[in-house]
């Protein structure tokens, strides 16, 4: 009996290790095209065209901009200006984010261009976020009818560094396709950070006298470098697996407090 | 004859195994349930029924050529997609319909965004299409494409079986 006991307890451990194991892998998915080429990555001045937009809407942006920061790139933006003439999507060398009109149940929508040369390299890149969205542009949590700019503009902000969508993996990273209102998504997880290194943690140094990065705590090393890779296979990159370790951790530490308990209760 | 070891047997088992297979089983019902929850907590897709009442014509077909141009202010590029009709789910498509999306290259210049659907030559699909729209485009955007890959509906991380989805589709255009 007890020997059945005891395989049964070593299953369900295993079972839970590896479901929470399995949980952490990353599976970014890359643009075509990126601005891993340039000596100043994401220092192409970004402007916005505050014309209409709700509350805090222009600060959350740069913040959404600056979750992406670290050592190889800084997103850098221009004083506010609208310089498109309200268009939205063209080729008009100005990399503009902006508030207006876009197809029903589409939250943001961003636009790049690039040259078709290998790799492909990324010209200009424009974001405009939907006026017909009920937004909510503070730093709290969002009301259950709101959308949080916050984490649509850091979700926005990594298609223009050349990220796709990814739907396949948990936790879900902010470059998940869909988000609910109500809910954030405004901290990088390591699938996103593990995509953003696998383009430019090669990509060239910054210059001298270029800003110092602002976020070592998100940098990373190795990266996936474009398809599927796993935690273990990024060497500086150890919180998540940390994480799962401790998860893993818990339900023995449970087991020693309920044996405890018991012990007391015989007594 | 009975033992001192079997006596000592079951107590041992449910004394001290019981409670810890309990609190484990209870543990991972739990890791299991968030797990869950976590993959599926920022979903708001646009549901087949949602979209089969957006749509005018919902089609199963092949993609069979794709043409991009820039627009006449060459400022923006589109793509127009021929799509060879298998199966019609709604609608009164012809044999072939053609639709436009955002998106393409032209001349060494490349333009992505990141809502509109893409497509490859030779890929079987079910778009959910408005047709009053000229030239068609596809509702829901990205959304309103679906991959399918023997017999199985891909969208994201959702999948269905073909049958159930034109099943689906057939009640919600009832």
């Amino acid at each position: 009996m007890s020997v059945r006991y005891s395989a049964v307890m070593r299953g369900c451990v295993v079972w839970c290790g590896g479901l929470l194991l399995a949980s952490q892998v990353l599976a970014f998915v890359r643009n075509d095209s990126n601005w891993a080429y340039m000596p100043n990555p994401m220092g192409e001045n970004w402007v916005i065209c505050p014309d209409r937009m709700p509350g805090d809407a222009v600060q959350r942006t740069k913040d959404g901009a600056a979750a992406w920061n670290y050592e190889h790139f800084q997103f850098t933006f221009d004083p506010e200006a609208c310089l498109s003439n309200g268009a939205f999507g063209t080729l008009n060398s100005v990399n503009q984010i902006d508030f207006g009109p876009l197809s029903e149940g589409v939250l943001a929508n961003t636009v790049f261009f690039f040259f078709t040369d290998a790799p492909n390299q990324t010209i200009e890149c424009d974001m405009r976020f939907n006026s017909a969205v009920n937004w909510y542009t503070g730093t709290d949590t969002p009301a259950a009818d709101q959308f949080d700019w916050w984490s649509v503009a850091t979700h926005e902000m990594g298609h223009c560094l050349g990220l796709g969508h990814e739907d396949s993996i948990n936790p879900p990273p902010v470059m998940r396709s869909t988000l609910a209102m109500g809910t954030v998504t405004r901290q990088l997880t390591p699938d996103d950070v593990a995509g953003r290194n696998s383009i430019y943690d090669a990509a060239q140094a910054p210059p001298s006298g270029s800003p110092a990065p602002s976020s070592p705590a998100s940098s990373g090393g190795g990266g996936g470098g474009g398809g599927c890779s796993f935690v273990s296979g990024n060497p500086t990159d150890t919180a998540p697996l940390l994480a799962a370790l401790g998860n893993m951790l818990l339900p023995v530490l449970v087991l020693v407090v309920v044996r405890v308990w018991v012990r007391r209760r015989r007594r | 004859m009975p033992t001192a070891r079997d006596d000592m047997a079951p107590r041992h088992v449910y004394t001290w195994y019981a409670p810890h297979r309990k609190a484990l089983i209870a543990w991972c019902n739990l890791v299991l349930i968030l797990w869950i929850c976590a993959g599926h907590a920022a979903m708001l897709n646009i549901s087949i029924e949602e979209l089969a009442r957006k749509a005018d014509t919902i089609v199963l077909g092949t993609v069979t050529q794709q043409a991009s141009a820039w627009d006449d202010q060459h400022t923006a590029i589109h793509t127009d997609v021929t799509v060879e009709v298998e199966q019609v789910l709604t609608g009164l498509p012809g044999e072939v319909v053609t639709l436009r999306v955002l998106g393409g290259v032209v001349g060494g210049v490349g333009m992505g965004t990141s809502n509109d659907a893409t497509f490859r030559v030779g890929e079987r699909v079910i778009v959910c299409l408005d047709t009053h729209a000229v030239p068609s485009t596809v509702v829901g955007m990205q959304q309103g494409k679906f991959t399918v890959e023997d017999n199985t509906v891909i969208r994201a991380d959702e999948t269905w079986s073909l049958n159930e989805f034109i099943a689906a589709v057939h009640t919600a255009v009832r």
